[in-house]
């Protein structure tokens, strides 16, 4: 089985224009390709958590092909832990043997996510459901090898999946992913196939399972500044001419003392001279 | 059919057959005038499919005005408790505007702020919003997200439906009516609009300023949910048009609907126009301090019956916007109650077309003939030279100088200078503003016959 998480978001409350993220339609996507590379049929559901109006979305996942849909019926603010574990919870409940494999065909093998939500959270869902289904992880996927999947046997063969995952920095680090794990992706990776008209109408008459979620507790929203570093004071720049003193502010015929410096030390030295390093540059008082 | 060797799809196709037929109806656009007529065949017991484009009813739409919707009458009894309204409109202002003075009719009701009422101010994403669900608990099949992209023939060139922009997106019906707006792909597709004339359309140009509630009520003069429409001749910038603005519950609606061939020759852009009409002494106090958080603009058809596409043909109906039926006849601006009535009567008269098994234009011909028999013909034959009249240079840009001025010297107090007669005053102001009697005449009569 493939599970896919959506994050259903409401600017300002209203239902009317709700809707997932890109990485979200694009985890869809990723579930239908993966399961459409298989041999048999391996169902995909899709889970989100929040008021009845989310329930507009699941029906667009199941046009779109997905088998089953739940939701949470919980307020979208949980904080990411509250709703991960509200997830693995459902997750469990889809079927006994499901996590641990002993459920044979129909056990999970992906749980695949989006690499952030509409409304910009931490990110941080996935993971929390990973460790709450005590499941490997993989985030943060850019792009995904569905031809490796090996899944021919689907009740014996160990199911993998190469991937390449971001780094900061611009680096990427490829992987090799076992099933079952959960996994999230980014939204330019694919794009999430339009329905058919019927499949649209059909989709509007499919019951949605509903379970009941917790009711807190919720995020505190975060206020959203632009960065302002810390003032430091400054020596009035030296020089008798304007070109001089132009010249002392921007060290612009200076060799730069604040050049970067590569040191060996032991953790404990090597934390003590970042923090030196910090007070002297006037980033730490 | 998707064309495999090109991976492309043709926005229109002949079919080999028309399989069975997926809907008895199928209504292009859910505005006003589709889920009215989505809503009369759904319970008339037929199979409808309801298109939209947005990703819901309204979530589209750009409207900045009023709402009359009394024709719901008969479709939503008591619709009035239910409808999403802004404010129901208990002051209708019309403004006579030159770039220094004002003259304004200010007519208040008080029970226009009662039931059955008469307009309102309302928020389109809502109130067709509302308007589709309607139809949708009448048993319609509503497909958001959807664009009709042409229409489907058979071998006999027939409309068997129509092809929409979804995978599989053809859809088959014996029926086709056009809601799709002012610029109907379907309509124009099927042949029924002559060539299209810029000089018949005005476009729309809208800000909405985001003032808190009590300050509206207080610069406005009204309480509660009541609400003021200002309706301005002049103010445009020499571009020929009207000025509106418009109450909300917690916004304004200010803006210009202006001549596009007017518009092009003078080079200024709508925005400036906007700017211009927010700076006269007349609307500045009202809108000072409003935060723009929204900026639209919009195509409407200007003309009235002169522009008016056939109808009818075998098999389609063309209603509301897509039919030009909105009418701007300067005293009465409407266009959403048209679109409504025009929508029921495409309801009823493919309903009854239906029944009798005959969908072809001389089974159709009933739609014409309920068009007729209700204000939206009668209206639209009455006030056939209104728009132009309105439009014309003359009631743009001559008479606001002449009435104005007029006006100011009514009541200007020139001593030691003895008061004027008013019979000089017209004289010497119809003189400044360079209109000839003969001209007043006819403006006169066409304005008598038009509104008379």
């Amino acid at each position: 089985m493939i599970i896919v998480c959506w994050r259903w978001v409401a600017p300002g409350d209203d239902a009317r224009w709700g809707g997932v993220s890109s990485a979200d339609s694009s985890a869809l996507e990723l579930a239908l390709r993966l399961r459409e590379s298989q041999p048999h049929h391996e169902p995909v559901h899709v889970i989100t958590l929040g008021p009845p109006g989310a329930e507009q979305a699941l029906r667009t996942a199941l046009a779109a092909g997905a088998d089953a849909a739940t939701r949470i019926d919980a307020p979208v603010a949980l904080q990411s832990s509250v709703t991960a574990a509200a997830i693995a919870g459902a997750i469990a409940d889809l079927g006994d043997g499901l996590i641990d494999g002993s459920a044979g065909p129909t056990r999970l093998n992906w749980v695949i996510c989006g690499d952030y939500s509409e409304d910009r959270g931490s990110g941080s869902t996935p993971a929390f459901i990973a460790a709450d289904l005590d499941i490997a992880q993989a985030l943060g996927l850019v792009a995904v090898d569905i031809g490796s999947v090996d899944g021919s046997d689907a009740s014996t063969a160990a199911m993998t999946l190469f991937a390449t995952r971001r780094l900061d920095g611009g680096r990427r680090e490829r992987l090799e992913i076992s099933a079952p794990a959960v996994i999230s992706i980014e939204g330019s990776l694919m794009r999430l196939r339009r329905s058919s008209p019927m499949a649209e109408l059909a989709a509007q008459q499919t019951t949605i399972a509903v379970i009941a979620g917790p009711n807190g507790p919720v995020d505190t929203p975060q206020e959203l500044r632009a960065y302002r570093p810390r003032p430091r004071v400054l020596a009035a720049p030296a020089g008798d001419t304007t070109l001089d003193r132009v010249r002392s502010i921007t060290g612009a015929d200076q060799q730069n003392h604040h050049a970067s410096e590569t040191v060996e030390l032991e953790p404990a030295a090597a934390a003590a001279r970042v923090l030196e390093a910090l007070r002297e540059r006037g980033y730490l008082d | 059919m998707a064309d495999t060797t090109t991976g492309t799809t043709p926005l229109s196709a002949t079919v080999a057959t028309a399989s069975a037929a997926t809907f008895d109806v199928i209504v292009v656009g859910a505005g006003p005038a589709g889920s009215c007529a989505a809503t009369v065949l759904a319970r008339a017991g037929h199979r409808v499919a309801l298109l939209e484009r947005g990703a819901f009813p309204g979530a589209k739409n750009m409207y900045g005005g009023v709402i009359y919707p009394r024709i719901l009458d008969r479709l939503h009894p008591q619709w009035w408790e239910q409808v999403p309204i802004q404010r129901w409109i208990t002051r209708r202002s019309t403004m006579v505007m030159t770039e220094t003075r004002a003259l304004t009719i200010d007519f208040r009701s008080e029970a226009w702020g009662e039931p059955p009422y008469n307009g309102a101010t309302a928020y389109r994403p809502d109130f067709d919003h509302w308007l589709a669900d309607q139809a949708v608990a009448a048993g319609a099949h509503l497909l958001n997200a959807t664009t009709a992209v042409g229409l489907l023939r058979d071998a006999d060139q027939r409309i068997v439906g129509v092809r929409t922009d979804r995978p599989d997106g053809d859809l088959w019906a014996s029926t086709v009516i056009a809601c799709d707006g002012v610029n109907s792909f379907i309509a124009k597709e099927a042949g029924l609009h002559e060539e299209l004339d810029p000089a018949n359309y005005t476009l729309g140009v809208k800000e909405t300023l985001a003032l808190p509630r009590s300050v509206i009520e207080e610069r406005f003069g009204v309480r509660d949910r009541h609400g003021v429409d200002i309706e301005i001749l002049g103010g445009t910038s020499g571009v020929n048009g009207g000025g509106f603005l418009y109450t909300n519950l917690d916004t304004l609606a200010v803006g210009a609907v202006l001549k596009l061939p007017a518009l092009a020759a003078q080079q200024t852009r709508p925005e400036e126009i906007i700017g211009r009409l927010k700076a006269h002494p007349a609307i500045a106090p009202l809108v000072e301090g409003g935060e723009i958080v929204e900026y639209s603009a919009h195509v409407i058809p200007e003309a009235g019956r002169s522009m008016m596409p056939t109808l009818t043909t075998d098999r389609l109906l063309v209603t509301g916007d897509a039919a030009a039926m909105c009418l701007a006849a300067g005293i009465w601006l409407e266009g959403v109650n048209f679109a409504m009535a025009s929508g029921m009567a495409a309801g009823e008269t493919v309903a009854e077309a239906l029944a009798s098994g005959d969908t072809s234009a001389r089974g159709l011909g009933g739609y014409e003939r309920r068009l007729r028999d209700s204000f939206v013909l009668a209206d639209h034959d009455k006030l056939r030279r209104a728009p132009g009249l309105v439009l014309s240079d003359r009631v743009q840009h001559q008479y606001p100088e002449m009435i104005t001025g007029v006006v100011e010297r009514m009541f200007r107090v020139d001593n030691p200078e003895p008061k004027p007669g008013l019979r000089r005053i017209l004289r010497e102001e119809r003189r400044a503003a360079g209109v000839r009697i003969r001209d007043l005449a006819r403006d006169a009569w066409i304005g008598f016959r038009s509104f008379g």
